[in-house]
């Protein structure tokens, strides 16, 4: 337990949303309507481990050359539009691909698979990555309800207030990573 | 176009590239260059698509000719830059993918048409390429003063990197220049931007 516990923990604060910033735009987009984004969950984690049980043999069989790694982001974006317009007809509502879960879903899929030393951290790293946009997605809405009742500037209201929490949300994240500089002092 | 897409807009579809990687202006002209690039083949594919008929898979299509045009452009930029481009490699696809994204923004939301003249198409489209790249270039120059003191520029070495302010690197202010000082950075100019040309955007949404 305490090990599913550590797992949990560094691969959500590590994951790429926080480390490379993937999925922080779809995060701010969705947190205005939740109950969209309620829908989008079970289509966004299929996709991710999906488009990674797809492109892993893809690319360790196929493209294990060098000169046609090159192809993998193609295959990458044909894997993962296949798919989401595969998932549309066995969710009937999920909506049809928006571009920020298709964006969301290649970033985190080519950084798992690019990361990765075999398919079962790909898959943890890619459902990680999509509990830790769905745990952003939560702080900011929260963030939004606590912003209504708020004395906030009119300049600062909304999307910069936004991006000013999520700095802090991502510097708090990343504590663990920073833990060593503050020991070191 | 009847609408523009807003400062606001800009800033956010950068998120998901821009404010991780551009940390150094030397990072920053590279991701410019490949973004006006990119943009570029999109209007080019857009074309392709439009002469051959095709509209029923345009965005399949035109997805493909545009991560095609990043590979090339990946494997013409690592003559002149080997280590930016692979310190970056993951970054320019990302931009790849939102260049797609603003096209769909822009043809939806922002009246820009499919069926004008190359031309017209090509002036509106890179009209917000070429506000996106002074983005990148200017708040990737700002982080890397406020963060790390330093100016830099791309070298076939690595960035080539030369000291303005010295003693900001040692300072809490290199927060600046990791993501979430990117992402607070970005806030804040969103902010002035509002306050210097006195456009106020909805609650709800700025995009």
């Amino acid at each position: 337990m305490e090990n599913f516990i550590q797992i949990l923990l560094y691969g959500i604060i590590f994951s790429p949303v926080i480390v490379y910033g993937i999925g922080f735009e779809k995060s701010l987009s969705n947190s205005q309507n939740m109950k969209k984004f309620y829908l989008q969950i079970p289509q966004i984690i299929l996709q991710v481990i999906f488009s990674i049980l797809i492109l892993w043999p893809i690319c360790f069989f196929f493209l294990k050359h060098d000169r046609l790694y090159i192809l993998y982001p193609i295959f990458l974006i044909f894997v993962v539009t296949l798919v989401n317009r595969l998932l549309y007809l066995i969710l009937p509502w999920s909506k049809s691909s928006t571009y920020s879960n298709d964006i969301f879903s290649i970033g985190v899929v080519l950084i798992a698979i690019h990361s990765a030393l075999s398919l079962q951290d790909a898959l943890l790293i890619g459902f990680l990555s999509c509990c830790t946009l769905i745990l952003m997605t939560f702080l900011l809405e929260f963030a939004k309800k606590r912003m209504i009742y708020s004395n906030i500037p009119v300049h600062m209201k909304g999307t910069p207030l936004f991006l000013v929490l999520m700095g802090i949300l991502s510097l708090i994240f990343l504590g663990t990573g920073i833990s060593w500089w503050i020991a070191g002092r | 176009m009847d609408k523009k897409i807003s400062y606001s807009g800009v800033v956010v579809l950068s998120l998901c590239s821009v404010i991780p990687a551009a940390t150094r202006l030397g990072y920053g002209i590279y991701l410019a260059v490949g973004v006006l690039w990119i943009f570029l083949f999109s209007v080019i594919s857009r074309f392709f698509v439009k002469k051959m008929r095709i509209e029923s898979i345009s965005t399949l299509v035109e997805s493909v000719m545009i991560l095609a045009s990043t590979i090339l452009f990946e494997q013409l930029a690592s003559f002149f830059m080997p280590i930016v481009v692979c310190t970056l490699s993951i970054y320019l696809y990302l931009e790849a993918f939102v260049s797609i994204l603003m096209m769909a923004i822009c043809t939806r939301e922002y009246g820009v048409s499919r069926n004008g003249s190359f031309a017209e198409v090509f002036s509106e489209y890179f009209f917000v390429a070429f506000r996106f790249a002074i983005f990148i270039l200017l708040f990737s120059f700002i982080r890397e003063l406020a963060g790390f003191g330093t100016f830099s520029v791309p070298s076939s070495t690595g960035i080539y990197v030369i000291q303005l302010i010295p003693g900001v690197s040692a300072s809490l202010f290199r927060y600046l220049a990791s993501t979430g000082g990117g992402l607070l950075l970005a806030g804040v100019s969103i902010c002035l931007s509002r306050v210097f040309t006195g456009k106020l955007a909805s609650y709800e949404g700025d995009l």
